[in-house]
């Protein structure tokens, strides 16, 4: 017993060595690839910094395609970028290594997206469940073990597969109604299609026909159109469950199907709820009711977003019952506020200190999916800097999620509403800094 | 339900859990309706073409066995193997040669067009394995090799357990059967021996091949005109993804029958190593190559009726062998390129010529020069079309060029092959291909940790499938 858990305590050893050691390499390939070219022409820098969101991709992170899509553009200018992208720091020690790097690479511009780390015991990153991390947010040496960074995004990936097949796989008793036969092209053929088996193919045409359905405002069709699209295994290949739930959505509160329009929002992440205004619903006393169990059930599940307390004031709001609905909204105004995290408000800070006293443009990225405005309010009280440029990815990012899927836009859920971007998420990052930077710099 | 998905996760656990509490018999029912779950968990209603291949082969063996009548026996025989090959047939040939007869029939001007609009057909899950070994299984029978099986759930069992179903091994019923029907043993060794192979396969699978795809699958997509450069690196990644995919995916299945006690064939020993095309199929899908050289090159005359039929048997068993990989006249042209090697190799070495010892040197260039010859065959095997080979292999010779992207590629792609390469190479060395396992505890402590390293921080978590499921 004894051997086998010094074994095991071994293996965890090496393992965070090996993962450190990785984390090196990686750093010098990354410094190798800036270094690459530095001196041979007169450029545009920018540097970028952050942490794993901004370094992941390795030669294909976000920075080295903003280069490319920058130089594509045939400005005036050549493009040099700099990835400082450092996996699992937080902004601390981003703000440590600043003045190095300003010396080191003298950028004419700095990106910086950073945070996602501070989170021990803070919330600008919103940890997803009250009872995760209790012992490591009390533990910084366990907290930031390589290993424990593993395993926590082992966990919260194994999480979300467990929700998303447990409320996805079981297919709908309306998938088994009686083919209906009144609409020969359209609900015949997709059983009939679906009987041989989905492919893309047929995913696709049942898609398609689906959104016929609801152009045609034929909602029972299209409702047993998306029951069966998403009781299909191909689901999860074509797009993401979460868009044919998000149809489903609309779907049912056209039907005013309020017990069942409740129960599908829990397989859509909220930030996909902006177009069912599920609002609307709440204004008797039945319906409030089936609104606020339900949004409570995931206000309990993840407690730190501020989203589902505001949709239960909301709710309370419209049942007339101001008491509850007053209590939920200072909650909610309560988790808004805790969004923003002291340590990375004071790094920001330092960083537009440092970038005003050396003369380079500052440009503050915000998260994907995330506002904006908290981004802007943490540095309200640094002087006046006309020269920062903040750039918004929620928008772009809701879209993107909305048409091509959760999956196929960030790998992972490390920031609890958002993860790493994938490739195609990264090419949407750097396509949308190019555009802010173009119309912000006037580049032509 | 792929093995390094998360279904698989939830249900293998499961199962096994179940497995180790019950008895014998209730084992095998277990196993039968796990393996029932897991091939319905991608299409149940493909579960009934199975089960008439099954119900078929289980019956005409019985009745094979049983009479002594040569001309009953050979009937059912027949009629297991038509039953088999028509099921095959037509979930996996059917358009190829409709389209094919098609055209043949407008060329002698039989017909007025070519078009031919093909049926949607989907090809049941892992039915080139399953009817490989129902046909096995039934002439082994005839040959009085091996006793039919007495019930008809250890025949289902045998064909449908979920480890080798859907994509091999190939296994025959006078290895397997046996297991069935005797008590199964589950030792602590075995358990973690079952355990290194899963995780090897998945090694293979997670970190090299599904990486590597992406170095393949573009270049391959692509249309022409090709760069050769690009073109060299995609099929070198391509050696290296189709063996580490598919050699994953049987180490898996046998690290699985291991745990479960079942002993589960060996389907790769470092192919990569042979010197010759011979020595290549001894260790390439040896239950394909074994059971092609068995139930098709011995039945055909091997190399018994002079040299001249000998290659013809060659041919013609390589042929099939290709075409058994898909419907198209790509997988025959590398079925006849791997028939060419083989006869040219058979034309130039004496038949009972045993390898002598040779300097190392030698050795290692034989191997290399070998390699080559193979990967050029895999160019056949995974181009889309006739045409792509032609443009793929022009821009080989006439339009070689490097630039920076590729070679950042090629630092990468040799990233994922060289831990692969260097545990390779220690196995080849030591003759054993779990020598790692055999490891004192502190060296294996630290090559698992590296390993999971690879797999968690490098590895494709997204599932792909298995290229063998194609087949």
């Amino acid at each position: 017993m004894t051997r086998r858990l010094l074994r095991i305590i071994l293996f965890l050893l090496f393992l965070e060595i090996f993962l450190r050691i990785g984390g090196f390499v990686s750093l010098r390939i990354q410094d190798f690839q800036n270094h690459f070219d530095f001196n041979a022409k007169q450029s545009y820098r920018i540097l970028c910094v952050g942490e794993s969101m901004t370094m992941v991709g390795g030669d294909q992170s976000y920075p080295r395609i903003l280069e490319e899509v920058l130089n594509q553009k045939h400005l005036s200018k050549k493009f040099q970028v700099i990835d400082k992208g450092i996996s699992g720091v937080n902004s601390d020690v981003i703000m440590d290594s600043m003045e190095s790097f300003l010396d080191e690479y003298k950028p004419d511009m700095v990106i910086a997206m950073m945070g996602l780390n501070d989170s021990s015991g803070d919330p600008f990153f919103v940890e997803t469940r009250k009872t995760q991390g209790a012992f490591f947010k009390t533990n910084k040496f366990f907290y930031n073990l390589r290993v424990c960074k593993l395993f926590r995004g082992i966990y919260k990936d194994f999480k979300n597969n467990f929700i998303t097949f447990f409320h996805c796989s079981v297919p709908s008793s309306k998938t088994d109604a009686p083919i209906k036969r009144t609409q020969q092209n359209t609900i015949y053929d997709v059983q009939e299609d679906y009987s041989q088996g989905p492919s893309d193919e047929n995913t696709a045409k049942a898609l398609q026909l689906g959104m016929i359905c609801i152009l045609k405002k034929d909602y029972a069709d299209a409702e047993m159109i998306f029951r069966i699209l998403i009781a299909s295994p191909q689901a999860k290949i074509y797009g993401s469950k979460s868009t044919f739930y998000h149809y489903l959505a609309l779907i049912l509160y056209q039907e005013a199907k309020v017990k069942e329009l409740v129960l599908t929002l829990e397989n859509i992440p909220f930030w996909n709820w902006y177009d069912i205004p599920v609002i609307n619903f709440c204004d008797n006393q039945e319906n409030a009711a089936l609104g606020i169990a339900s949004f409570k059930k995931l206000h309990d599940e993840f407690p730190n977003i501020p989203f589902y307390s505001d949709m239960i004031y909301q709710c309370y709001a419209k049942s007339g019952n101001t008491k509850e609905a007053d209590k939920w909204k200072e909650e909610s105004h309560d988790l808004m506020k805790n969004q923003v995290n002291i340590k990375t408000k004071l790094n920001y800070l330092r960083l537009l200190d440092i970038l005003k006293r050396k003369n380079v443009t500052p440009v503050l990225m915000q998260y994907p999916l995330r506002d904006v405005e908290s981004l802007k309010s943490m540095v309200s009280t640094a002087p006046d800097d006309e020269r920062v440029i903040f750039i918004d990815n929620e928008t772009v990012f809701k879209e993107a999620v909305k048409n091509e899927g959760y999956d196929a836009i960030f790998s992972d859920y490390l920031g609890g509403d958002f993860g790493h971007p994938t490739l195609k998420g990264r090419k949407i990052l750097a396509e949308n800094i190019t555009k802010t930077l173009i119309n912000a710099m006037n580049w032509k | 339900m792929l093995f390094n998905s998360f279904e698989f996760l939830l249900f293998f656990p499961l199962v096994y859990s179940l497995y180790l509490l019950l008895k014998h018999q209730w084992q095998n029912r277990l196993l039968i309706a796990a393996s029932c779950l897991f091939y319905a968990a991608w299409n149940w209603k493909f579960l009934g073409v199975m089960f008439v291949s099954i119900t078929t082969d289980y019956f005409c063996s019985r009745w094979i066995d049983r009479s002594q009548d040569p001309r009953v026996r050979k009937r059912f025989l027949l009629l297991s193997i038509f039953v088999n090959l028509s099921i095959l047939g037509f979930f996996k040939y059917f358009n190829f040669f409709a389209a094919n007869f098609g055209e043949l029939f407008c060329a002698l001007h039989l017909t007025s067009s070519a078009a031919y609009t093909p049926l949607k057909i989907i090809l049941p899950l892992g039915i080139s394995f399953y009817t490989f070994e129902a046909i096995s299984y039934t002439v082994d029978v005839y040959r009085r090799q091996t006793k039919p099986a007495q019930k008809y759930s250890d025949y289902l069992l045998f064909v449908i357990y979920f480890p080798h179903m859907i994509a091999g091994p190939i296994m025959r019923a006078k290895n397997f059967l046996p297991q069935i029907t005797s008590q199964r043993i589950v030792t602590t060794e075995l358990f973690y021996e079952g355990c290194f192979l899963f995780f090897w396969g998945i090694f293979e699978k997670m970190f090299v091949a599904d990486n590597l795809a992406k170095v393949v699958n573009p270049v391959f997509a692509a249309s022409a005109p090709y760069e050769g450069g690009a073109i060299l690196l995609a099929i070198y990644a391509f050696s290296f993804q189709i063996f580490c995919d598919f050699d994953g995916y049987s180490n898996m299945a046998r690290g699985l029958g291991k745990c479960m006690g079942f002993e589960i064939t060996i389907n790769f020993k470092l192919p990569y190593f042979a010197t010759n095309p011979r020595e290549f199929w001894q260790r390439w899908h040896i239950s394909l190559s074994t059971w092609l050289r068995d139930y098709l090159y011995i039945p055909l005359g091997g190399n018994r009726n002079g040299k001249g039929h000998m290659y013809m048997a060659l041919l013609v068993t390589m042929l099939l062998g290709g075409l058994w990989h898909g419907a198209s006249w790509t997988f025959v042209v590398w079925g006849a390129y791997q028939a060419t090697l083989l006869i040219v190799h058979r034309i130039f070495t004496k038949p009972d010529e045993r390898p002598k010892g040779q300097h190392p040197f030698k050795y290692f260039l034989k191997i290399i020069f070998f390699f080559h010859l193979v990967v050029l065959g895999w160019l056949f095997f995974r181009a889309q079309s006739f045409g792509q080979i032609v443009n793929m292999l022009q821009a080989l010779m006439f339009n070689f060029r490097f630039n920076q992207q590729d070679l950042s590629l090629w630092i990468k792609s040799a990233g994922f092959v060289l831990p692969l390469l260097a545990i390779q190479i220690w196995q080849f060395k030591s003759n054993d291909l779990i020598i790692l396992f055999k490891q004192h505890w502190l060296l294996k402590t630290i090559v698992y940790a590296f390993l999971t390293y690879l797999v968690l921080g490098w590895g494709i978590m997204k599932t792909e499938e298995f290229i063998y499921f194609q087949f």
